[in-house]
């Protein structure tokens, strides 16, 4: 009886596989017989979840123009997407091409020789027409140029507008009067900012405004550049203030775990008041029903003289080992997805380009008012500014501080520790 | 009768050329690269002698949580998932109607892979929505909800009563089949002999379990010094590394910091520490084999 | 008297017991069974215990469009795999048990010694390994590595089964002219059929729910098996948990099919294996 069970089922399996395999094989089949007729390409992707709005219909109409091209893309949450490009180097199983940030983070890959040198593909494509200046500036390592520019992203305050007119409330305009409107929201029932702390990114674009409004610009940008020591009161007051804000609950019960998207999610039900994040939140906004012109943005009010925004590059890497035919239809598919017909087209949920120039939308109104906040300078966010080691351990500094495990000053200091080591290192 | 001496070693070979390529071979080049430093893609590695293990035992402060915290996962399993289990099993050690379906629910969560139980568990634990969360509000006690996941002090506890809800059904099934092995004469005699059910227990049931004893902690104190799933798709090892263990720690400085010989030196002490649990279980089971 | 009355009171007891832990060790997965009937506007406006306003399936048709590929993959995985581990992991415990073989006993210590080592020693020399011969994101690699670490514990279970069968039956077979080969599959395979069946269920459950080898070995979206599958799939919605519960659930059925259809193959394998 059960020998007959077993052998019952192992023959169903078996048609399963058959089956299912059969109807894989056939794609694959298909696939290949038409590459070898007519040389056609296939390139791997790898980009985040929430581009997947407009990269989808991008990529569609890219390969109706493109009919040799196939591109066969994945969509990653953050942080699986930062760990699994890790993986994949340390295997060089890197797709054709993916998308990353810039700075420290986009940095691994160009440094072990893991991507394409775009620095002919630029000259003779002219990207300096194309793409402006900061944005070229920031895709280079070692005077290469790595990356293909996607974003040049800058960070400000989302706030619900209904929801302050029910308070009385306008954006503020003092880094007290900013705790003041938090306090009074939070008197209000409702939980004032939405962030969330897992992988450590989202709370960090908090720590970093208190950086810039406790140490000021100047020590801030020397901190960045690791030309002056963590230890330094600055930095504790900054960290202090952080504790004292959770404490205050401030932030959601829990938020240390929580996953950033899902922290962000009831803002675009209007029931938070504010998110430090950047203008990709429209799509967000409306793919949750609302209008993104109901939201406000306003700078984090750090009290500086020139109030700084933070900001980054966000750039599509090309693998360094695909072969001459993959890299040449990933240049193209990079230079289509950034280029000006489909920034245009798209730029309602396109978030911020790296171009040039480029029409603003009504539909997308953040884009065009952060484009115009920005003018009085910004500096680099942190995770892309500091060496990822010391990135590690300013966010585990930051959990430490909220959850009452390190004081504030300890923090400072086991953060010039590990900057230490890394200078040691190199 | 006579079988050529080269003979078994062809059946053999499959098996054992597989085990030389997947598990020997690579497990001595790791303990190499445990003596440079190298990030995994550039071509040189610096050889630097023990220094990978120093820094562990004296500059890592996260590696000394990760091995606390596999201690206190041990010690957890071997009295909590064992005394479960065999309390499990002496309820259903009983002629009772419907015990296969108590037996298959509480073992059931056993074959599940940890990463499953590890998403259920975090939507569980969910600070606001979660299902504890809000069932301690509703039955008045508000003021007992926790953001379970989220509280260094309470986090590995959280993950662990998901790993105890995972796990209790191995050690039960294993003492089940024990108990049944106990011939019934054994208590009818004692109970002839006017022994109490507590000491039929203390002086029949537990002696006559040894051998089911030490297969049930050998597998638990090794399954406790590989846990990995549950707590990497749990909480990835925050709040504030407070939950790493020497795993998922070997995983980040590995894949996530480039660190491959720390990485390698910590997979190393993994595999020394399980070297201690398991050869006199070897040793056991070989001397008992040979009786 | 006394006695009966005492046994049914203990039996009652018993029960009660039995069925609040059943109870308790169901929840988890009826909560997750809710929430996946539910809508998300649902989940935020009610309380999570409640029964959905209007059961959406939905949520399971979205999930699987994403989750059928992983699980189809962990189906092909675990098919190819566990028969021809078993058959090489057969093979040499025939030959440690039956083939006068003067270096069993050590062979068989030395197997043994890799049942300790955790996959984390031997991820990176794997990777390079793999890499090396261009077997990474293939199913080939994947099956090789998934054989390796299979041999110690197939060996450990058949090993102790195939050494309870009596030598007599073999001497019966040389007589009537099976050569080796013919002996292990006609006369002793068969006789093992149950250890057998033991290890395939053992087998085909730690293949299914592989993690750490799949997450470092799969680096391609479309070939990952089931459990890396559904980390991405989470990483896609941590914010929509309807659609998560749902994909989770996914997932459980095809274990839970294979549990209910053998589950005495389950709860018997383990006991006997571990006794070896």
């Amino acid at each position: 009886m059960g020998k007959k069970r077993l052998i019952f089922l192992l023959a169903i399996t078996m048609v399963l596989v058959v089956v299912l395999s059969a109807c894989s094989s056939k794609e694959g089949s298909d696939k290949a017989s038409s590459a070898s007729d007519t040389g056609e390409t296939t390139i791997s992707l790898w980009v985040l979840n929430d581009q997947a709005a407009y990269l989808k219909p991008i990529l569609e109409s890219f390969q109706k123009d493109n009919p040799t091209i196939h591109v066969e893309a994945t969509y990653y949450g953050t942080d699986p997407l930062k760990e699994s490009l890790k993986v994949a180097a340390s295997s060089k199983t890197l797709p054709t091409m993916w998308f990353t940030w810039g700075g420290s983070l986009g940095a691994f890959y160009p440094e072990n020789g893991l991507t394409m040198d775009l620095t002919e593909t630029a000259a003779s494509h002219k990207w300096s027409d194309i793409y402006n200046s900061a944005a070229l500036d920031m895709v280079k390592y070692d005077n290469k140029t790595s990356g293909i520019p996607f974003h040049v992203a800058s960070l400000g305050m989302f706030y619900p507008k209904e929801l302050y007119a029910k308070l009385n409330l306008n954006p503020p305009t003092s880094f007290a009067e900013f705790e003041q409107q938090m306090g009074k929201i939070k008197e209000s029932g409702i939980t004032p900012l939405a962030v969330g702390g897992k992988g450590g990114w989202d709370v960090m674009r908090l720590t970093e405004q208190l950086l810039e409004h406790f140490a000021g610009p100047e020590l801030h940008d020397k901190l960045n550049a690791l030309e002056a020591s963590w230890a330094d009161p600055a930095v504790e007051k900054s960290f202090e203030k952080l504790k004292e804000w959770s404490d205050k609950n401030y932030f959601e019960k829990g938020f240390i775990t929580l996953d950033p998207l899902e922290a962000e999610t009831p803002l675009y039900q209007k029931e938070r008041a504010y998110a430090l994040t950047g203008p990709w939140i429209d799509t967000n906004i409306s793919g949750a029903g609302n209008a993104p012109d109901s939201f406000g943005v306003f700078k984090f009010p750090n009290d500086q003289p020139k109030v700084r925004m933070s900001s980054f590059t966000e750039m599509f890497q090309i693998s360094g080992s695909a072969d001459g035919k993959e890299q040449e239809a990933a240049v193209k598919l990079g230079e289509y997805i950034t280029g000006p017909d489909i920034v245009n087209k798209y730029i309602d949920q396109y978030g911020a380009p790296a171009l040039k120039e480029f029409t603003f939308s009504k539909q997308s109104p953040h884009t065009s008012e952060m484009a115009g906040m920005i003018g009085d300078g910004s500096f680099l966010i942190s995770d892309q500014a500091l060496p990822q080691a010391v990135v590690q351990k300013l966010f585990e500094a930051q959990d430490a501080v909220v959850l009452g495990e390190w004081t504030p000053a300890q923090a400072g200091q086991e953060i010039q520790k590990a900057v230490e080591t890394y200078k040691s290192g190199n | 009768m006579k079988i050529k001496y080269w003979k078994p070693w062809t059946f053999v070979l499959p098996a054992l050329v597989a085990y030389l390529i997947v598990i020997v071979a690579p497990s001595l080049y790791t303990l190499r690269l445990s003596f440079f430093s190298w990030n995994g893609i550039a071509a040189d590695k610096k050889f630097v002698g023990i220094k990978n293990y120093t820094y562990l035992l004296t500059e890592d402060a996260v590696f000394r949580v990760a091995l606390r915290n596999n201690i206190l996962w041990m010690a957890g399993s071997l009295t909590v998932i064992i005394g479960l289990g065999l309390m499990f099993a002496l309820l259903l050690n009983r002629r009772l109607k419907g015990r296969s379906v108590f037996r298959s629910i509480f073992y059931f969560p056993y074959v599940l892979s940890g990463i499953i139980v590890a998403l259920m568990w975090t939507w569980l634990y969910h600070p606001t929505k979660g299902f504890f969360n809000v069932i301690l509000q509703q039955i008045g006690l508000s003021q007992l909800t926790h953001p379970w996941l989220a509280d260094p002090k309470t986090a590995l506890a959280a993950v662990f009563v998901a790993a105890v809800w995972q796990g209790v059904g191995l050690p039960m099934v294993l003492f089940l089949a024990g108990l049944q092995s106990i011939p019934r004469d054994c208590y009818e005699a004692a109970i002839i002999d006017g022994a109490k059910p507590r000491q039929s227990f203390r002086y029949i049931t537990i002696p006559l379990l040894s051998e089911t004893f030490v297969v049930v902690f050998a597998t638990t104190l090794v399954n406790a010094m590989k846990v990995y799933d549950i707590i990497y798709g749990m909480t990835a090892g925050g709040p504030a590394q407070s939950t790493q263990v020497l795993s998922s720690w070997m995983y980040y400085q590995t894949f996530k910091f480039n660190n491959i010989g720390v990485g390698s030196a910590i997979s190393w002490v993994l595999v020394l520490i399980t070297m201690i649990i398991i050869i006199p279980y070897v040793y056991y089971t070989n001397k008992k084999s040979h009786l | 008297m006394e006695e009966t009355r005492n046994s049914t009171f203990s039996k009652v007891v018993n029960y009660i017991l039995l069925i609040v832990l059943a109870i308790i060790f169901l929840i988890p997965i009826l909560f997750i069974i809710m929430t996946a009937l539910k809508s998300n506007a649902d989940l935020v406006k009610n309380p999570v215990y409640a029964f959905p306003e209007i059961v959406k399936w939905g949520n399971f048709s979205e999930a699987w469009d994403k989750m059928s590929i992983y699980i189809r993959n962990s189906l092909f995985i675990s098919v190819v795999k566990v028969p021809i581990g078993i058959l090489i992991e057969a093979l040499a415990a025939y030959a440690l048990t039956r083939m006068n073989f003067k270096w069993a006993n050590a062979l068989f210590a030395f197997f043994l010694i890799g049942m300790m080592i955790p996959f984390q020693a031997t991820l990176v020399p794997l990777n390079m390994m793999l890499n090396h011969f261009g077997l990474e994101n293939t199913y080939p690699g994947i099956f090789m590595v998934y054989i390796g670490f299979g041999v110690p514990f197939g060996i450990m279970v058949l090993r102790g089964f195939l050494r309870s069968i009596p030598k007599e039956l073999d001497e019966s077979a040389f007589i009537d002219g099976c050569g080796e080969l013919g002996k292990f599959f006609r006369i002793i395979l068969p006789i093992a059929m149950p250890a057998i069946a033991t290890l395939i269920i053992l087998d085909f459950l730690s293949t299914w729910n592989e993690f750490l080898l799949a997450q470092i070995f799969i680096t391609k979206n479309s070939m990952l098996p089931v459990t890396a599958g559904l980390l991405t799939f989470q990483g896609q919605h941590s914010n929509d948990y309807t659609l998560l519960s749902a994909g989770v659930l996914i997932s459980i059925v095809p274990i839970l099919v294979v549990y209910l259809f053998f589950q005495r193959y389950f709860v018997a394998g383990m006991a006997g294996a571990v006794k070896g």
